[in-house]
């Protein structure tokens, strides 16, 4: 704790500003409200938020949340967009309540480290003199809000993503196109999203080629802002509109895909098993059966225990089932992990157990494989793989789609993707097809996303 | 040094360009060996590591009372009197059956001196501790010259007797208690798990009866095995390392060994890489690299033969749990098979031993069972009964009974311990930590026909080569058994340091000295420790020596 206190008074003095902390004028005073400039103040905060927080938060640490990327003082608007934060309200988000107020496990930092009162009250200031968010939740945004953030857009994006050699966004001319782009369930842009839709991370965030716009043009902050607010007003769902996002395929990848902020289930084995049996086929379901949906503890997704480890599938039974008795709804009940995550985590033996499914299924015969090209291509024909076997960049995306719903490939995954579909054509041609068609490069390209560690990660 | 989080590591892990795309079956038996080794160096260089944690759960178990209980550790003859509360079913005074005189009551036998603060202390112990442990001469298991003492072993022992559980509800929740006192926290098991980030998180083998084990984990899950099944449970939790595509075990053979020195060599050349890359752990890792060859082969080798590897280590506590059955006195061996009833423990050390020496994981948690019949004895009228503990001893209140169980119990377990502390080696023992745990202590029934739950004077004891010295502590009624004269172990307050007055020691002070000798932050923060770290002993407790009040 000396430590932490004493980087704050380093960095707060090398600032420039009077050496007499904050703090000390704050608490002095009883008042809240008496802050230094606002750069000194956002060093600041960045430094109480690094001493205290980061070494668990920043890449979710000990089983802490991830709170993303927050490498400068650059990144504190972004920060304070999300939920930990409500703007203007320091009692109101999360973050103040955890540091000062939480009950038991629930304080933080946890155990030993306590907050600063001094730092705490840093935080304070500084949310409650960020500027309220809007409470514009369930309408759109006020017109000018939209012709400002469109302007924004017309001047900056839309000279190369309107088929100017940028990847196109379709033709948006005016404002009523551009919000049917909002609502067309692009990564670009998630309404009431802005953190997580990629035309904001790559004006702020992109390094190297991916930042935007390209070259030295950067927006100004103002600009930033103006986009970023209209996402963020911009209700989640139209209402009344005339385009939803495309239809998706289940109702599973419909909870997954919409569902705010929640990653893939992949400590769930029924989601994974339904993913699974979706892309590889009815020939796939005893394997899937065999090393996913029975093996609840490896996996996660409580509730039928006693069945999973003796392997006994494919009868699964359920914790509510109807017609179990009391007991053996109290007793099913996964003890072990009955409260373990359905997060993305690492977890060899749920990554080796999904590994050899996506093993068995595509690489002992070509039927799995088959209904991964039927979804992909629309037809279960595979006599073109005789004078085409490699994939096209089309195919991989669509593939990837089916791993990743609703998202799309980054452009560097697409290309090694395709390197993997061009290499397959160099190895064995085994198990081959009928007519000697070769199936190589599909199933590599299969094999690869089924089997990738970030399957889980995304 | 780029800090990178465990989610780089994976990802990390998952670049291998088509190379890892090949179907070669051995790459991903090796990938997961590499992956472990990157692991544990990683972790190791965040400073982030607990002791290998192992804990046994019994639920149902026989008392504690002639094993370590301790009934009466200040050897107070006064105090020296029969549990009244067990009934005889032996009419004549003697109390013999068979010609052999049965008295291994809870009476103290002799007197273990350890040091406290640099002074002389003394504990007296019950009979059990005098015991010869079961060892193997090298072709067999036997009880000789050169077989250990129980008392042996504990100088590596902490004891907390009298420990208050505050509620009983019941086997299911019950041995959840010992790992979580508290549903909203981790578990020990889980604390372990998410810090040392083994290449298997946690294990948790279950036997024929229901999986009550506590397991709690932010992030990590628990691996549920059975003990059963053709392949055991070690092929139960490695499968999916070792089958091929097509559904067959992995079998070496000459056609096979090009592949895996392929897949070996291109995983070592990963570690390589890794510990030239000047991420964390690379310094630690470097030097693993050059042993890690040998590693590799011996390591997979033993995932390639897993029944066969699991049966010999299991074979080799088995028989001296067999060897202990032998050495009840007046016991007749059961006609049948008992080998699936010895499993309990043998199966649990078998399985510990493989995880720890080779870093596959440092939380492993035990079905230690509830029903096992030993064998049958006849009392002086000439009955045979039979021997055995079932559900909390509720049907056999006769100290015959009570004192065979135990012996038979407390001894396999201790002569596997010290099995297990040889075979890991003193560094890997210095660094684990064994608990046996029975949800609840045991109070008799007052009309003497057997025993029931007793949530006010549970035992928790952990084995430990980081303890050097014993590690007594908590304070019991002498004279509070329902009405009897005796004592059953109810706890009574006890002098902590930094709390004013003495209090009952309860489950989360038990379970946070738990966590803190494991090296894991305390489970329930408002609640103190009971011991602190000693330069010469390891540990030492922070509470007065136990006694009787």
């Amino acid at each position: 704790m000396i430590r932490t206190l004493s980087h704050f008074f380093i960095l707060f003095c090398l600032a420039g500003t009077a050496c007499k902390p904050v703090h000390q004028e704050v608490i002095e005073s009883g008042r809240h409200d008496s802050l230094p400039p606002p750069e000194v103040q956002s060093k600041t905060v960045y430094t109480v938020l690094s001493n205290n927080c980061f070494s668990c938060h920043q890449g979710g640490k000990y089983g802490a949340p991830d709170w993303g990327q927050i490498n400068s003082i650059n990144d504190l608007d972004l920060f304070a967009s999300t939920s930990r934060i409500k703007k203007g309200d320091p009692e109101g988000s999360n973050l103040l309540r955890r540091a000062m107020h939480g009950p038991g496990d629930q304080s933080m930092p946890p155990s030993s480290t306590d907050f600063l009162k001094e730092d705490y009250l840093i935080l304070y200031n500084w949310i409650k003199n960020l500027p309220a968010a809007s409470d514009m939740v369930d309408g759109p945004p006020p017109p000018q809000v939209q012709e400002n953030a469109f302007t924004v857009v017309q001047t900056y994006c839309l000279n190369c993503h309107n088929g100017g050699g940028g990847p196109s966004w379709g033709n948006i001319q005016n404002i009523s196109q551009f919000i049917s782009f909002a609502y067309s369930g692009s990564v670009r842009l998630k309404p009431g999203k802005p953190a997580e839709s990629t035309i904001i991370l790559r004006m702020k965030h992109g390094v190297g080629d991916q930042s935007m716009p390209p070259g030295a043009s950067d927006l100004s902050q103002q600009q930033y802002q103006i986009v970023f607010d209209w996402i963020q007003e911009l209700p989640e769902a139209q209402t009344g509109g005339p385009t939803g996002p495309p239809p998706i395929p289940t109702d599973v990848y419909n909870r997954i895909a919409r569902s705010s902020g929640e990653k893939l289930r992949i400590g769930d084995r029924r989601f994974v098993a339904s993913v699974l049996n979706q892309i590889l086929g009815a020939s796939s379901k005893t394997t899937v059966d065999k090393y996913v949906l029975s093996r609840t503890s490896k996996f996660g997704g409580s509730c039928d225990r006693l069945n999973s480890y003796t392997h006994s599938y494919p009868t699964v039974q359920r914790c509510n089932e109807p017609g179990l008795s009391l007991t053996s709804k109290l007793i099913d009940v996964d003890l072990v992990n009955i409260e373990a995550p359905r997060l993305p985590d690492s977890n060899t033996v749920r990554e080796g157990l999904r590994v050899l499914t996506c093993k068995q299924s595509l690489l002992s015969d070509n039927t799995a494989l088959t209904n991964l090209i039927q979804q992909v291509k629309g037809s279960g024909d595979t006599s073109f793989l005789q004078t085409n076997p490699r994939m096209s960049s089309d195919d991989v995306i669509k593939m990837y789609r089916l791993f990743y719903p609703g998202r799309d490939p980054k452009v560097p995954i697409l290309n090694a993707l395709l390197a993997v579909s061009d290499e397959a054509q160099t190895r064995p041609l085994a198990p081959v097809g009928a007519n000697g068609t070769s199936f190589e490069s599909w199933r590599y390209v299969a094999l690869t996303l089924c089997k990738a560690p970030d399957w889980q990660m995304e | 040094m780029k800090n990178i989080s465990r989610r780089d590591l994976i990802a990390l892990f998952g670049v291998g360009g088509l190379g890892s795309v090949v179907h070669n079956p051995y790459n991903y038996l090796f990938q997961i060996l590499k992956n472990g080794l990157i692991q544990q160096a990683h972790a190791q260089s965040m400073g982030q590591s607990a002791k290998n944690y192992i804990v046994f759960l019994q639920y149902g178990a026989p008392p504690r009372w002639y094993w370590d209980g301790f009934l009466n550790p200040t050897g107070d003859a006064s105090e020296m009197v029969a549990n009244g509360c067990v009934k005889n079913y032996i009419t004549s005074a003697q109390q013999k059956y068979n010609g052999n005189r049965l008295d291994m009551d809870y009476r103290q036998s002799g007197v273990h001196n350890y040091q406290k603060n640099g002074v002389n202390k003394q504990l007296y112990m019950p009979a059990l501790w005098d015991v010869a442990l079961p060892r193997h001469n090298g072709t067999t298991a036997v009880v000789d010259a050169e077989s250990p003492l129980m008392r042996s072993l504990l100088n590596n022992a902490l004891i907390i007797r009298g420990v208050s559980m505050g509620v009983d509800i019941g086997h299911v929740r019950g041995p959840e208690l010992v790992l979580r006192p508290s549903p909203a926290r981790n578990s020990i098991t889980g604390s372990v798990a998410e810090l040392n980030q083994g290449v298997i998180p946690a294990v948790g083998m279950t036997g024929s009866a229901l999986p009550y084990l506590g397991y709690k984990s932010l992030k990590q899950v628990s691996m549920a095995i059975t003990r059963g099944g053709t392949n055991g449970p070690l092929f139960d939790l490695f499968e999916p390392f070792v089958t091929t595509q097509t559904g067959t075990h992995i079998s070496t053979n000459k056609a096979n060994e090009l592949l895996m020195e392929s897949a070996m060599n291109s995983a070592l050349q990963e570690m390589k890489d890794y510990a030239a890359a000047r991420r964390p752990g690379s310094d630690v890792l470097f030097d693993t690299v050059k042993s890690s060859e040998d590693m590799f082969k011996e390591a997979s080798s033993k995932l390639l033969n897993l029944p066969t590897v699991f049966t010999t280590l299991k074979n080799r506590y088995s028989d001296l749990i067999a060897q202990s059955k032998q050495a009840v006195p007046g016991l007749i061996p059961p006609p049948e098979d008992i080998t699936s009833q010895t499993d309990l423990f043998s199966s649990g050390f078998a399985v510990a031993e493989f995880m720890i020496i080779n870093g596959f994981s440092s939380s492993c948690t035990f079905d230690a069972g509830s029903n096992m019949n030993i064998g049958d004895f006849f009392d002086d009228t000439g009955v045979r009964r039979s021997v055995g503990y079932y559900n909390d001893e509720h049907q056999h209140g006769d100290r015959q009974h009570i004192a065979a169980t135990c012996h038979f119990t407390y001894r396999s377990f201790m002569a596997c311990l010290n099995l297990f502390k040889e075979r890991i080696g003193a560094t890997h023992w210095n660094n684990t930590v064994v608990q046996l745990s029975s949800e609840y202590g045991r109070t008799p029934r007052n009309d003497g026909t057997g025993s029931d739950h007793s949530p006010g004077s549970n035992v928790f004891t952990a084995f430990s080569g980081s303890i050097k010295q014993c590690i007594p502590i908590g304070n019991i009624y002498k004279d509070k058994a329902g009405g009897n004269v005796g004592t059953f172990g109810l706890a009574a307050p006890t002098s902590i340091a930094g709390i004013t007055a003495p209090v009952v020691i309860t489950k989360e002070m038990a379970v946070n000295t738990i966590a803190s000798l494991v090296g894991v932050q305390p489970i329930i923060e408002t609640a103190t420790t009971l011991i602190e770290t000693d330069a010469t002993n390891g540990w030492k407790s922070r509470t007065e020596d136990p006694k009787n009040v």
